[in-house]
């Protein structure tokens, strides 16, 4: 069985990938139409919300 | 003009001044030269052809204009204003460092601000690169990031990367929250969800537009841009100074 250490360490290098993921993927759907989504940082937040809203039913709620 | 710079320095001034600066506020200071006047600069629509006036630097940087935004006096007399109605020290000192941010930034751009209006109109400015605000957002975007701005967005980016700790949660409950009253207000009236979204908002936007940018800038639009590093660049753009 893994130990607690292990299982937090793995879950903070899978949140902080999943993260990672999100800038990304923001990022890629801003390049293919910059005016939809970077017009200034207030239209991220709907994104980022969601993103929060997942993160937590992925990885309840973490130090990441 | 900086771009996604304006969105990252905050967090970093935060990190290195500590817990006498309200992120929010330093923010708040960091857009504010700009976050009235920027859509009238840049026209109605992406590409700059639906211009709502004749001369955008005169507007953005001048005066007669909203160049006074972009003044080490706006800062003060704004932060003044947030200290009569909050009497937070913290809150009116962390708006004015995040303004001079921004105006500092905006010294590096061949337009540069009127750093001591009203005193004088007079330009700092150190050509670095070209302000292309003037030709519409698409083709600034494209110098921007062609250009050494684009290099500096990347320095303040690789620099909070470095620190990137500073973003999760537990910084932000360890070591932001109870330092600033500004997340009380905001608990007791949101979630935890909207208090980090809201505390991350910044920088989110701030890397992926960095990355997004560049991917347009370089891949994706059909100018076929190549890098301009050298200083007053890109070169292929119209020569801009103070107005």
């Amino acid at each position: 069985m893994a130990r607690p250490s292990t299982i937090f360490q793995s879950r903070g290098a899978r949140s902080v990938a999943f993260w990672i993921g999100a800038v990304l993927l923001y990022a890629g759907v801003g390049s293919q139409l910059p005016q939809a989504v970077f017009l200034g940082f207030w239209q991220s937040i709907p994104y980022l919300l969601l993103v929060h809203w997942v993160h937590v039913r992925l990885f309840g709620r973490t130090t990441t | 003009m900086s771009w996604a710079a304006h969105d990252l320095e905050p967090y970093l001034i935060r990190l290195k001044i500590g817990g006498a600066i309200s992120l929010p506020f330093c923010l708040l200071g960091s857009y504010s030269p700009d976050i009235l006047t920027k859509w009238a600069v840049y026209g109605l629509d992406f590409s700059g052809n639906a211009k709502l006036v004749d001369d955008p630097v005169q507007l953005h940087r001048g005066f007669p204009g909203v160049g006074f935004t972009h003044s080490l006096l706006f800062g003060v007399v704004i932060a003044a204003l947030i200290f009569s109605f909050s009497h937070s020290r913290m809150w009116a000192v962390s708006f004015l460092i995040g303004s001079w941010a921004h105006v500092f930034s905006d010294t590096l751009d061949s337009v540069g601000v009127m750093l001591f209006f009203p005193l004088t109109e007079w330009h700092a400015h150190l050509d670095v690169w070209q302000y292309v605000g003037q030709a519409g957002r698409q083709l600034d975007a494209i110098a921007y990031y062609t250009s050494l701005g684009g290099v500096w967005d990347l320095l303040w980016a690789a620099w909070l990367i470095g620190h990137w700790r500073m973003l999760t949660a537990d910084y932000f409950h360890r070591e932001i929250a109870p330092k600033d009253h500004f997340w009380d207000w905001l608990g007791r009236r949101s979630s935890e969800i909207v208090m980090l979204t809201v505390y991350r908002a910044s920088a989110f936007f701030g890397f992926a537009s960095i990355i997004g940018w560049f991917l347009w800038a370089f891949l994706v639009n059909d100018l076929h841009a190549v890098p301009d590093w050298s200083l007053g660049g890109p070169q292929w753009t119209p020569r801009v100074g103070p107005p």
